[in-house]
């Protein structure tokens, strides 16, 4: 059988267009909450200083249009769009640019490929980025490249050599370091191009002689002109230089695997990047230009499928408690409660950001007693090589939360001098100010939000309660941060970690404390299985909060700890426990010590197999859930 | 859309650019004055300062502002204010040492509206022409970019005298702090860097180096650095500092030194020594008089009550209990010995705190920072400025000058006329610089903002301005040049018991 063009692989054509489609579907459904999260950790303004502050280091156009565009992610599925649309302009251009035949066209995507994997590949640098559009940065400069190749192209050899030193004294302002990557291709283009086609080699010697004289010295003229770059980064400023700079290999462990990770794989996409250019490159100066066999075709087909299977397999972060987290945090944004809490049955193995927003969640929906251990409980591990603080990632909303306003303000900025302000911040900075009663400091962030796309909406909102602050107490939203902040002023350090800090907040008790605080303060000893406070905490709710009735884990944590105490050191009337404890649980205790005497002398964590019937109740936390590393 | 509609548009776009704004000549007074932003409403400003910008925080449709003074004037259109240079100048010049009226027209649903007027006085005395500030996001722990400016008081021209950005920082970071200038001249000051590359910078009669201050017998690198005026010697304070957070007060974060010093530095012998170094006492900011032969500094008694708890925790306990006050011991030139310790302002005795003395240059007054407890006043609402009158001993708060949020960070100019500051009363967390008149009694006109050529510079601007200090010359040596330093190898000095 002939082998003709074409043919069998015809219809593969359209695979790009099915893989784009197929992209923007998973983009803006399966990782919607991942994308409104990274818009929500970008900002852009329409402002002047803002643009001159994007402007005063190499790069800085760049950095503009890209925090431009990730302001789309807002919504998911346009964001998605755009992104997508970019992917495939790229891969137009690539087509167009290196002019690959038929048959040959799915090597275009191996740049798309390798972008696409420079952003999947992130899960939780998302909070630790410096660079805000750091989604679009690599993928408009290689667009801007490939324009410039194109025009570069379509010049004589000595008008080229002209075309490299403009590109480069004009691009590296704008692009940074991307635009001398795309200076040396296009030396290395002529001269491949040269070789191959044998030409004189001297005009092409010339230019690429002239691309590196250029990225040499055009970074150094610039540097004088520049008083915030250092010389160390002046080649790679615009590429997250600063952020994997230093080389270190961190184990990461995780509930059932662990591995070494090396920083430097985060590179990995980027040289994929580099590589397929300069591929392409050769691959033009080879001529090769009728179109490919259908073996060949196969061949390409199969193999760039292979290769994109393997580097999203490997590039794309997956995480179930990554997303959860991120989808979390969107909900309760929305005050979507009872979301916010059902998301954290979608993992077994929660991390404790998990945790605690589904027990704020229960708060919010005033069913904490009854259900907050009814969920799936634990520390999981955060799969990053780096160290994760909760301060970064859920902090602020779980201090705001919790009414320490001091603390959620003051993460806002710490993290805003690191990482630069972002409109997560600045929506913590708003309202934790505003129920601080700073109104006009909360008015300085609504007036920044004002100047957004998306967020001016909800700056208007913040508007009304700071022109009228009698509307705070009545705002549903704050009644908890509200409620909790009844402590009064004390100093304190967390060292970053949040939940340690309120947990030990919340073993003190206010004399003006509220019922909200009080159960935050009980559930808190419940956790921390702290008996005495335990009895304090509920001795004042009673008398303070006078119940007719105890919410179901209450009741459990009674009659566990009367049981445990054997009457040594707590005394409670006799028709207590008849009056508070319902005979369910009461046989509920029974059953499940009986079974403890039938498994005794068996390892804790192996005893816990037999007691999965009881993991929806206290005395299975109490007994069974150990060794939580609160974050 | 049709060309014609264009054509029209680019015209009237054209002709809006192109004419001057003028009065109206109807308009209905309002018995206010306007609302503007900056407020600058009845400040006094010196003869040489920049243009006033500021934005009319007023509702209306189109908004004129005249400037006058002695028959000549200045009509500029549109809600935000800016004045140039040239004719600003002019106007400055006929109005020195009198008024410059302003008038506020904004045109409204009912037609024009005339607002009060509102002046600026203009001060024959001159102000230096340089000032210089670090930039800084009010954090707490965290810092990223922090750049130490100046800027020409004359125009809005601002340079980088040095970023911590043009140094490799990851991953220990680095802070830069503490600039200050011998005689407002830049061919002796200084800055610190710390954490990454590390150091004092100093300049010394023009040659710059890198300065280790830390020796075994100090607790720390210098901190709060004071430059004779006489001699060759600058005083610092030595500290461990550290920061901890309220949880619901307003100031936020207490910046408290768990234990400090104060030392002198000889940059020719490169040596230091003791000045104050009890171990109940807190000494800190430094300040030499005018004469160069008393040495300021500002002294807490905090005694260990609690053995059962950590100095640095009863620290924390206590905090509300530290209290400054001012002393000073007198400096003899010849022989380098330090006389007996002299106590300047009681402020315990009146149950304040007082903190950052910085005195005249005519030596006559002391202005600091009065507070009911602690160190950092720029992080306590009720910090103000006073001025202490070393002859009489009398004291007064700076009113005019003061407001109801922290003012610290104080400085003289070279003239004594003037005092920059810094102060959070815009937005109540970003400080920004004000700067006051003082007349010959010590008292002070109200302050004015640091002018900026955009009215509307502050609104978005996310770093606080700290330690502002006056230069009659700016710094010459290049950002780069100081990065060079920061990257050089440290002299190390010697720890000796007389700076002589």
């Amino acid at each position: 059988m002939g082998l003709k063009p074409g043919g069998l692989f015809n219809n593969l054509h359209a695979l790009p267009l099915f893989f784009f489609v197929g992209l923007w579907l998973v983009l803006s459904i399966y990782e919607s909450a991942l994308l409104f999260r990274i818009n929500e950790l970008s900002v852009f303004l329409f402002d002047g200083l803002f643009f001159k502050g994007m402007m005063s280091e190499p790069a800085g156009l760049l950095h503009y249009i890209s925090s431009f565009l990730v302001q789309f992610f807002y919504y998911p599925a346009l964001g998605a769009a755009i992104y997508v649309a970019l992917l495939y302009a790229v891969y137009r251009l690539v087509v167009k640019v290196f002019e690959i035949p038929q048959g040959y066209r799915l090597l275009a995507m191996l740049p798309v490929l390798a972008l696409l994997a420079s952003n999947t590949q992130l899960g939780y640098w998302i909070f630790y980025l410096k660079q805000p559009g750091y989604w679009y940065m690599a993928l408009l400069a290689t667009i801007f490249f490939l324009l410039a190749l194109w025009c570069y192209k379509s010049l004589n050899n000595v008008l080229r050599i002209v075309f490299i030193v403009i590109w480069c004294a004009v691009g590296y302002p704008l692009l940074g370091g991307y635009a001398l990557v795309a200076t040396l291709l296009m030396g290395c283009w002529s001269l491949v191009k040269a070789v191959a086609g044998r030409e004189k080699l001297i005009l092409p010697s010339v230019a690429v002689v002239v691309a590196v004289a250029a990225v040499l010295l055009v970074p150094q003229i610039y540097y004088n002109h520049y008083t915030s770059i250092c010389k160390e980064y002046l080649y790679g400023i615009g590429l997250p230089i600063e952020q994997w700079a230093q080389y270190y290999v961190a184990k990461v462990e995780h509930e059932t695997f662990s591995y070494w990770h090396t920083i430097v794989v985060y590179w990995i996409p980027f040289v994929l990047l580099l590589l397929s250019l300069i591929g392409l490159c050769v691959f033009v100066a080879l001529r090769v230009k009728s179109p490919a066999t259908e073996r060949r075709e196969y061949t390409v087909t199969v193999s760039v499928a292979a290769y994109a299977v393997i580097l999203l397999w490997v590039f794309w972060y997956n995480d179930t408690n990554f997303r959860i987290e991120n989808k979390q945090n969107n909900a309760m944004w929305k005050c979507e409660w009872r979301d916010v809490a059902e998301y954290a049955r979608e993992t077994e193995k929660p991390t404790r950001q998990i945790v605690l927003n589904k027990n704020i969640a229960l708060f919010k929906l005033g069913v904490a007693g009854n259900e907050m251990f009814s969920y799936p409980d634990g520390s999981s591990e955060i799969l990053a090589p780096m160290a994760v603080h909760l301060t970064q990632t859920g902090g602020k909303m779980i201090y705001f939360q919790y009414g320490k306003l001091n603390f959620s303000y003051r993460w806002c900025m710490e993290d805003a001098v690191e990482y630069g302000w972002r409109i997560e911040y600045l929506k913590h900075a708003v309202r934790s100010m505003l129920l601080s009663g700073e109104y006009r400091l909360a008015q300085r962030y609504v007036d920044i939000l004002k100047r957004t796309m998306f967020y001016r909406g909800w700056a208007e909102d913040m508007q009304a309660y700071i022109d009228n602050p009698s509307l705070i107490e009545k705002t549903n939203e704050f009644a908890m941060p509200l409620q909790l902040s009844c402590y009064p002023d004390e100093l304190g350090v967390d060292e970053s970690f949040v939940e340690a800090y309120l947990t030990g907040e919340f073993k003190y008790v206010p004399p003006q404390a509220t019922p909200l605080y009080l159960e935050v303060a009980l559930t808190s000893a419940m956790i921390r299985k702290d008996q005495k406070t335990f009895w304090y905490v509920l001795d004042r709710y009673f008398k303070e909060v006078k119940p007719t009735k105890l919410p179901r884990y209450y009741q459990e944590a009674v009659l566990l700890f009367l049981n445990i105490d054997k009457g040594n050191t707590v005394s409670v009337s006799p028709d207590f426990v008849d009056r508070f404890v319902s005979k369910s649980v009461q046989r509920k205790l029974d059953t499940f010590v009986a079974r403890t005497k039938k498994y005794k002398g068996m390892k804790e964590e192996d005893m816990a197999v037999y007691f999965q019937d009881y993991a929806d109740t206290y005395f299975y936390f109490f007994f069974f859930v150990r060794k939580i590393k609160t974050n | 859309m049709p060309m014609k509609r264009i054509i029209g548009y680019i015209c009237a776009v054209v002709l809006a650019v192109s004419c001057t704004p003028s009065v109206p000549d109807k308009s209905t007074p309002v018995d206010a004055q306007p609302q503007i932003y900056p407020e600058y409403t009845d400040v006094t400003i010196p003869c040489n300062i920049a243009p006033l910008t500021f934005c009319i925080e007023e509702e209306g449709d189109g908004f004129v502002t005249r400037f006058s003074s002695a028959g000549n004037e200045i009509v500029v259109g549109g809600k935000e204010v800016v004045v140039g240079l040239d004719e600003w100048r002019g106007l400055l010049a006929v109005a020195n040492g009198g008024k410059i009226e302003v008038e506020v027209f904004v045109d409204s649903e009912n037609g024009w509206k005339k607002y009060l007027p509102f002046v600026f006085n203009v001060s024959e005395d001159s102000i230096d022409s340089y000032i210089s500030y670090r930039l800084i996001p009010p954090s707490y722990v965290a810092y990223e970019d922090l750049r130490i400016c100046q800027r020409n008081l004359q125009t809005y021209e601002e340079d980088v005298i040095y970023s911590n950005t043009l140094v490799p920082t990851e991953p220990d970071g680095q802070c830069i702090n503490c600039h200050a200038y011998k005689n407002h001249k830049t061919d002796n000051m200084q800055f610190h860097a710390r954490q990454h590359l590390g150091g004092t910078v100093f300049v010394h009669n023009g040659e710059a180096k890198k300065v280790n201050l830390k020796t075994d017998s100090t607790i720390s690198a210098g901190v709060y650095p004071s430059f004779n005026p006489k001699y060759d010697i600058v005083a610092y304070s030595v500290n461990n500092t550290g920061q901890v957070f309220h949880t619901k007060d307003y100031n936020k974060v207490e910046v408290q030194d768990k234990a400090s010093d104060v030392i002198v530095y000889n940059p020719v012998k490169e040596t230091v020594t003791h000045v104050a170094n009890s171990v109940d006492d807190l000494e800190v900011f430094p300040c030499w008089s005018a004469d160069g032969k008393v040495l300021y500094y500002c002294s807490a008694h905090m005694e260990h009550l609690d053995t059962t708890l950590s100095r640095e925790s009863e620290l924390v306990m206590r905090y509300k209990e530290i209290k400054y006050d001012i002393l000073s011991r007198s400096w003899n030139p010849e022989t380098g010995e330090f006389g007996a310790v002299d106590t300047v302002f009681a402020a315990s005795a009146l149950g304040k705190s007082a903190t950052f003395p910085r005195v005249s240059p005519c030596g006559r007054y002391m202005l600091f920072a009065l507070a009911e407890y602690g160190c950092f006043h720029i992080w306590h609402k009720d910090a103000d400025l006073y001025i202490l009158d070393l002859e009489t001993k009398f004291y007064w708060p700076l009113e005019k000058a003061n407001s109801e949020y922290p003012e610290s960070y104080h400085a003289w100019d070279s003239t004594g006329k003037w005092i920059l500051f810094a102060s959070r009363r815009d937005d109540t967390n970003y400080s920004r610089l004000y700067i006051a008149h003082v007349n010959n009694a010590g008292m002070a006109d109200k302050a004015f903002l640091l002018p900026q050529e955009t009215p509307g510079f502050y609104d978005f601007f996310d770093r606080s301005y700290n330690v502002p200090e006056f230069m009659v010359e700016p710094v010459k040596i290049a950002p780069h040049e100081f990065a060079e330093i920061v990257k050089s190898e440290s002299v190390n000095v010697k720890y000796v018991q007389n700076i002589k």
